[in-house]
């Protein structure tokens, strides 16, 4: 896709939350992302990473500021039309066990078919790439319930994929996954997201391998967020405000976190 | 995915032959031996020269055989709806307290009419379907306000059942102050029948059974996605309160008004639309919607045809056939593991 702007989204002074009559759970959060930059969402649990994500899919309403995607307000998009720039990739388990890999990729094809979702040549053409780019082309014809966490998640992102969006957003996509499957998915996402242009924004607790595979991160803290480059965020010592200062504390000579005896 | 397509061809000219083959034994068969020929001469030619044989074939078998088409596609479809629209393959139109909506609806029509001086239209077929349909939208809008707030698949279908006890509760008050003739009426109606259906009853549920299918068509693409739960068929486009009014509508006027008509008929609504998932080896609601509709009729018509006890002059009701028959269905899904899985 070409002819986007280059700030692809536009986070202005919003302030997060399900509720407008409780407090916000996140307040003040700016920032501007380019196209087909990867992006890691920190914070400790409960900051509003999740919420974050979607107040930015459209599923909940910014209690204040302003959201843009491609120079057009979030508001101002239908749920049709949202469908062909955002799509998802969420933490919850498919509910359909029984659902084929390839039907589920192919789902990704929703928003370009018609009323009965016939899927044309281009539409198959676009899942066979998605499981291409996943590497998931061998599981096509399993069931869901055959396949281990890891491979799921790939399928799940080969979805999002097949939907042919620019944006991604991810929540904790390396959740259930051991550390090499977590880095695994993780390099190949970042790899998606240049060599297909995408945009990919995820939310991780693994904040040492956001450091090393993202160009930004946003960094929530209960009272305000930071945008930056991971060594930008190291040198403004961002990390060191993420937790209470009594358990672990953030090396930066290391990037990493270290336990404190 | 060529391979699979061919094999639901052939899978669903089978099925269409067996819906055939059990609709001419469905008429062939009953407590009147009338040779198949005799069967045969009457439904091609649309007379009835050959006498009683032939009054009995138009004014009896062939509506009965149609109606257990039309009943039991209907609950087939709605019983997939429901499961795709909770995601719970223990849903269905009896266990989640739908047919017991509808059978209050019933009752109040039936037994309750005579508690109140201006009630008149107690056998008035429309009055009867307004009334279960009314009551089994109740139910499936309070099962689906909970079934928002709970996950829990184990949670609805308890929930399902105490809707169950609250309707037999209320039938049991109801049924202690009505008349014996009201309440004779409103438990040979929970038996369940599909013999006693006139012409124009068929037509009405013909009817229902198209608003449903519909409803259904309409919302195929929204079917597919909400295999993946609510929010991933939102982020794909779907209109998800939109959607979700269309599907329980199709599945409330489908379980509402064949409740109404024949009376609570159970496990048909559970049991087909796994055969079907079996059978075809799919999920896409695509080839699930025509399946399960096959697989419902031929389902019932065979159900029927135990029912009338072909010899005999007795007929059984039509609700125990089909639980003796579809219980051990699910059963023997539950107990082979991951064919239960939805």
């Amino acid at each position: 896709m070409t002819g986007h702007p280059k700030n692809i989204i536009q986070v202005s002074q919003v302030s997060i939350g399900y509720d407008p009559n409780e407090p916000a759970i996140g307040k003040g959060i700016g920032f501007e992302v380019e196209t087909a930059s990867f992006i890691a969402l920190v914070g400790s649990n409960g900051i509003g990473k999740s919420t974050l994500l979607k107040t930015l899919d459209g599923r909940i309403p910014p209690l204040e500021g302003q959201i843009s995607i491609l120079g057009k307000p979030l508001e101002d998009y239908e749920i049709k039309q949202l469908a062909k720039v955002v799509s998802i990739v969420g933490t919850s388990a498919v509910e359909s066990k029984n659902l084929s890999v390839y039907d589920l990729v192919a789902m990704g094809r929703q928003p370009h078919t018609g009323w009965l979702g016939t899927l044309s040549r281009t539409d198959h053409a676009h899942i066979k790439r998605a499981l291409t780019l996943t590497q998931t082309e061998y599981l096509a014809d399993r069931k869901c319930f055959q396949l281990s966490d890891g491979q799921l998640q790939k399928v799940m992102i080969a979805r999002a994929l097949a939907q042919d969006t620019p944006i991604i957003l991810m929540d904790e996509p390396t959740t259930h996954l051991d550390m090499y499957h977590a880095i695994q998915v993780l390099k190949l996402l970042k790899q998606i997201s240049k060599s297909e242009d995408k945009t990919i924004l995820f939310s991780t607790h693994d904040i040492g391998s956001a450091i090393q595979l993202c160009n930004h991160m946003l960094v929530m803290t209960p009272e305000k967020s930071f945008f930056g480059t991971p060594c930008e965020l190291i040198e403004a010592e961002r990390f060191d405000g993420l937790f209470p200062k009594d358990s672990i504390r953030f090396d930066k000579n290391t990037g990493t976190f270290k336990i404190i005896e | 995915m060529n391979r699979f397509q061919k094999r639901h061809i052939y899978l669903f000219l089978s099925l269409i032959l067996a819906l055939a083959v059990a609709f001419i034994a469905d008429i062939a068969m009953g407590s009147v031996y009338i040779p198949l020929r005799t069967t045969f001469d009457a439904l091609l030619t649309g007379t009835s020269d050959s006498g009683n044989w032939g009054y009995i074939i138009w004014q009896f078998r062939i509506p009965k055989a149609i109606s257990a088409i039309i009943i039991g596609s209907g609950l087939s479809l709605s019983g997939l709806l429901m499961q795709t629209l909770f995601r719970n393959p223990l849903a269905g139109p009896y266990v989640l307290g739908v047919s017991s909506g509808a059978s209050l609806g019933a009752a109040i029509l039936i037994m309750g009419a005579g508690l109140v001086p201006f009630a008149i239209a107690i056998d008035n077929p429309v009055t009867l379907v307004v009334a279960s349909a009314l009551g089994s939208f109740l139910v499936l809008m309070a099962v689906m306000g909970m079934a928002r707030k709970t996950k829990d698949s184990m949670a609805l279908l308890i929930i399902g059942l105490m809707f169950g006890s609250i309707t037999s509760a209320v039938v049991s008050v109801l049924s202690y102050f009505s008349e014996a003739e009201a309440l004779q009426r409103f438990i040979i109606w929970s038996l369940g029948s599909l013999g006693h259906l006139s012409w124009g009853q068929i037509g009405i549920l013909a009817l229902a059974l198209l608003l449903g299918l519909l409803f259904t068509v309409i919302s195929i693409k929204s079917l597919n996605g909400l295999l993946l739960g609510e929010t991933y068929a939102q982020s794909m486009g779907t209109d998800i309160k939109k959607a979700r009014i269309y599907i329980i509508l199709a599945a409330g006027i489908l379980a509402g008004s064949i409740t109404a008509f024949a009376g609570p008929i159970a496990f048909v609504g559970l049991a087909v639309p796994h055969l079907a998932r079996q059978l075809f080896d799919t999920t896409q609601h695509k080839v699930m919607v025509p399946a399960t509709l096959l697989l419902g009729a031929i389902l019932m018509l065979l159900c029927d045809i135990v029912a009338q006890l072909p010899g005999y002059e007795q007929v059984l009701p039509i609700n125990a056939i089909t639980s003796i028959i579809g219980a051990p269905i699910v059963i023997w899904l539950l107990w082979k593991r991951n064919k239960m899985l939805f």
